[in-house]
């Protein structure tokens, strides 16, 4: 077949991935004239992103004046059991609130006080009220915002095109082979730099919060790049998610509940979480219901709930409360803030909330309690970057957001990752701005015809051509996605984690048999349903052999076998890389900038 | 375990037909529909249908989804003649025939995909966007807006961009030009936001054939509105800010900028 | 991103309007204004046969009274308060933010359905008084 005639779009920087972080990434860029392109799985403004309630976290002092970035940076490593790369936490804390006024001013709507300044709301982990929302619906407000200016800049967006292969020019990256899923055919970017943002890869578990496009695509293309993947055990599991009906199961409910006076009660009505503080945070947690109801009415000397505990401690707590026999009905445990709060408040401050429960289960929050339980939501680990330059030791790739690790270290408080996106998307597309600038030295042509052929090779004549399907996409998928939720899931151990990795590692191989019912290559999801899986199998793979190497109990990662914390062996970061001979793992020590975080700084 | 929902399950069923309009563009020269035979569990929402077809029975059954809890608006059909979103749909509730076919109204790529190239330009041609003529440095802190001026325009905001409106409005069946529910809403929503100054520009582009005078307020598109945006409601509004605009201009052209 | 295969673009149906029950009253909203400017027309004629001398009135008192007119008169009525209930609902809902709020609030709807109505009646009757 002749490839002459393949479609080649030109631009400075390419962007994979059309969330908040992506399209970010790409405005920056394109404020510094260059020519900037975004690539997108879906269409444009329907990124996982829009799914995010809670709000989005910066010091902007306008509830609690006592706030300021240095808590924020302080609350952040805390949160992440100090395996943060502390530069990135630091750069986060402090242009956070720049960040947000940014987006405010390029229209986003938020919620306000009374004297007109963006509201903000407490949070689990966050020392004080310190996330712009509106409703809970803000994330579907930053990527409404972020795509009506990027559309205003005039960036060109090619939706519901797949991101398949890096293509390097002696190591460095020179462009990048799509898939358009509209027609089937292949397209080639070239590109100086290129920013993946393309978000994590929850969808190989079964339960999840996440949606269809969190397969871990860029996880996976820049894996195979060559470069290093960072505290991939670290998979943040949400304490709430929806446990009923079975359609719904792992969607997300804001932790904004809690923020604003929901608790969870366990079947005998028992406020388990008391039972649960650890030692670390007792000094700052409530601990009697009464103090936390003082708390609730805004009494500054009353310390929080422990339903505003961490994520990772909330969501072991009520798997210990489930697998102890004290669990709702169909696994999980209530969630209730009818009793809590009138009715009229509850559908003003969480109105997507009352929707979603109303339309989904049928459940009036109002009036019952909502069944929860823990659901795969974030990951921590990524794909590692330079904390300043956000490039990966690719040269002229780049990465940020969910795609992007180590800045959340072994657990994320909520709504840092909407700011991570703000802050390191504009860093990453400065940089990559920079770096595109500075290439001089255009790369060589590329070689079209022999990459694309490869290409075809691989995907169309092993998948489509193939007569005989011996292995079906969708049973492989269950199986893996079965196998992380019942062996790497809240509770691991050597064990389960070294049969994960068998299965994987069969699964893999059986992923080479597979095949295709849909012969036609125009908007063919199955394919595109397989090379996710390609993705994801890398990926999953990546999570397994790190949660196996990590003997200790860190933040969201928590092996049965070795409960404790041990920062003698394991104050370090995992890295997993590919070589010819396979997965690699490799550890690399936290590097401690100058900047400390103060003791007490209030 | 299971617990049935609040409503009785109306269909006592353990299995459920449904037809699911079907286009293969390099075979077909035009839709059909095939029907499926599927196990009916409770609480099963369309898209679990259209899920557990493509993976048990006819991979090659093509359709758009993603967050599955109605906020990204990807998974628009016409469930029933009705235009839904299938993740939002109860099986219960949509009864006994079960069809689904692609939105009305826009052209079909395959199965239930849509083009909505003519939507996304649409969008853009309202600009919208702050439009004002000084941007205020951020070091100077956000623009203030009380909760009121917020209620001016939130509801408005709500759009996820789901289309639907469009695949019910007649208008945009028969007038390729009409720029439509969503996009007059989403400039509507720029107008009466506080911090914008650009409704004089906008108004020029809305108070047209094909922005808001083809609108003859038939209100199907806020009847479909899974967000409650009320697209219907903000067009009528433009008619009258925009005749009150033009007038102006007519009599006052010297004191209108 | 060139099309190789053309989307599918499905023939419009005539009838899109009997397909749900908003479409038809809608219709049916529409179609009152040419009943409507019927009526007017046939108003107009009388006026005119009015003023030709009282052969031409009677000939149109006897059309008038035929059992034909009087069904189109029924039919006319029906169609003016249909147009009439859907005019103020929807004038209702437009006023609803025009008008000064009320301690803080904007009046129900049906509230001002129900004045713009009396209005309507108000100025109806001052028009027959007037001319009567």
């Amino acid at each position: 077949m002749d490839y002459s005639d393949i479609q080649t779009i030109e631009h400075d920087v390419l962007v994979v991935g059309a969330g908040g972080a992506g399209i970010r990434a790409a405005i920056e860029c394109a404020d510094k004239g260059l020519s900037t392109g975004i690539i997108s799985k879906s269409l444009l403004g329907k990124a996982h992103t829009v799914m995010a309630e809670g709000g989005i976290a910066a010091s902007l002092g306008n509830v609690d004046p006592r706030d300021n970035w240095k808590i924020h940076f302080r609350d952040t490593m805390r949160g992440g059991k100090f395996l943060n790369q502390w530069r990135m936490a630091e750069l986060h804390a402090r242009h956070a609130p720049d960040r947000v006024r940014e987006l405010e001013e390029w229209g986003a709507v938020f919620d306000r006080t009374d004297k007109g300044l963006i509201s903000q709301r407490n949070f689990g982990g966050h020392r004080f009220p310190r996330l712009a929302h509106v409703g809970d619906r803000t994330g579907l407000e930053i990527i409404r915002t972020l795509q009506d200016f990027c559309v205003h800049q005039g960036i060109s967006t090619h939706m519901e095109c797949t991101g398949l292969d890096l293509v390097l020019d002696k190591d460095k990256v020179s462009g990048l082979v799509g898939y358009w899923r509209e027609t089937g055919r292949f397209v080639l970017f070239k590109t100086k730099a290129i920013i993946l943002a393309t978000g994590g890869g929850g969808k190989a578990w079964k339960v999840t919060s996440n949606s269809w496009e969190y397969t871990g695509d860029g996880l996976g293309m820049a894996y195979r790049a060559g470069a290093e993947l960072i505290d991939m055990e670290f998979t943040q599991f949400h304490p709430t998610g929806m446990v009923w009906p079975p359609s719904v199961k792992g969607i997300l409910v804001t932790e904004g509940v809690r923020g604003d006076g929901g608790i969870l009660l366990n079947s005998e009505g028992e406020r388990f979480m008391f039972n649960y503080i650890p030692e670390k945070f007792a000094s700052e947690t409530a601990d009697t219901e009464e103090e936390a109801s003082r708390w609730l009415e805004g009494d500054k000397e009353a310390r929080r709930p422990p339903e505003l505990l961490t994520r990772d401690v909330v969501a072991r707590a009520i798997k210990k409360e489930v697998e102890a026999g004290r669990g709702s009905p169909n696994g999980g445990v209530f969630l209730d803030i009818a009793s809590r709060r009138p009715a009229e408040f509850i559908k003003k401050k969480l109105p997507s909330m009352y929707h979603q429960f109303k339309e989904l289960a049928e459940i009036d929050i109002t009036e019952e309690p909502m069944e929860v339980g823990p659901t795969l939501h974030y990951f921590m680990g990524g794909i590692r970057v330079n904390s300043d330059s956000q490039q990966t030791n690719v040269p002229g790739l780049f990465a940020c957001g969910e795609c992007a690790g180590g800045m959340h270290g072994a657990n994320r408080l909520g709504s840092n990752s909407l700011t991570e996106c703000l802050v390191f998307g504009a860093y990453t597309g400065r940089s990559a701005a920079e770096h595109a600038t500075n290439s001089k030295n255009k790369s060589k042509e590329i070689d079209v015809n022999s990459l694309l052929l490869s290409e075809e090779k691989r995907i169309f004549s092993n998948l489509l051509g193939k007569e005989k399907n011996t292995e079906k996409v969708s049973v492989i998928r269950d199986e893996m996605q079965l196998n992380m939720d019942n062996l790497v899931g809240v509770f691991r151990n050597e064990e389960d984690c070294l049969k994960a990795c068998k299965v994987i590692s069969k699964l893999k191989s059986r992923f080479k048999k597979v095949g295709v019912s849909d012969k036609e290559r125009p908007f063919n999801t199955e394919l595109v349903s397989v090379l996710e899986l390609d993705f994801m199998l890398d990926v999953a793979e990546a999570i397994a052999h790190s949660a196996l190497n990590r003997k200790e109990s860190r933040g969201s990662h928590y092996r049965n076998d070795y409960v404790k914390r041990d920062d003698l062996n394991f104050l370090k970061h995992s890295l997993a890389y590919k070589t010819n001979d396979g997965l690699k793992l490799k550890y690399i020590p936290v590097t401690i900038t100058k900047w400390k975080p103060q003791e007490r700084v209030y | 375990m299971e617990a049935p929902r609040k409503s009785l399950l109306k269909l006592k069923k353990k299995q459920i037909a449904i037809k699911v309009k079907g286009y293969r563009p390099t075979k077909d020269s035009e839709p059909y529909f095939q029907e499926y035979k599927i196990p009916l569990k409770p609480d099963m929402v369309v898209l679990d249908a259209l899920n557990y077809i493509k993976d048990n029975i006819d991979g090659s059954l093509t359709y758009r989804w993603s967050c599955r809890m109605g906020v990204c608006g990807s998974c628009g059909s016409n469930v029933n003649g009705k235009p839904k979103l299938t993740c939002e749909t109860f099986i219960d509730d949509v009864g006994d025939n079960l069809t689904v076919e692609p939105m009305a109204r826009f052209p079909i790529i395959k199965d239930l995909v849509v083009d909505i190239d003519s939507f996304m330009t649409k969008l853009k041609d309202v600009k919208p966007w702050i439009i004002n003529e000084t941007e205020k440095p951020i070091e100077k802190g956000e623009n203030l807006q009380t909760p009121e001026q917020v209620d001016l325009y939130k509801q408005q905001s709500m759009c996820i961009n789901c289309m639907l409106c469009y695949s019910a409005c007649p208008v945009v069946g028969t007038e390729d030009d009409f720029i439509g529910p969503a996009a007059l809403a989403l400039s509507y929503r720029y107008n009466m936001d506080s911090r914008d100054q650009g409704e004089k520009e906008r108004l020029k582009i809305t108070s047209s054939e094909e922005g808001v005078y083809g609108c003859s307020w038939i209100g199907e598109c806020t009847s479909v509105c899974p967000k409650n945006v009320d697209p219907a409601i903000a067009i009528q509004k433009l008619k009258l800010t925009g005749s009150l605009q033009t007038i102006k201009e007519l009599l006052l052209p010297k004191f209108v900028k | 991103m060139s099309k190789e295969f053309k989307p599918y673009v499905e023939k419009n149906n005539n009838f899109w309007w009997l397909t749900n029950r908003r479409y038809f009253t809608y219709a049916m909203r529409e179609i009152s204004g040419l009943v409507m400017s019927l009526y007017v027309l046939i108003s107009i004629y009388e006026i005119s046969q009015l003023t030709s001398g009282s052969s031409s009135f009677i000939d149109f008192r006897l059309l008038a009274a035929s059992p034909l007119m009087f069904m189109f008169s029924v039919i006319a009525l029906a169609f003016t308060l249909l147009h009439t209930i859907t005019w103020f609902e929807l004038t209702g809902k437009i006023q609803k933010d025009q008008v000064p709020k009320i301690s803080g609030k904007s009046p129900p709807i049906f509230a001002l359905v129900i004045v713009n109505m009396l209005i309507l009646f108000a100025a109806s009757y001052l028009i027959y008084f007037l001319f009567w």
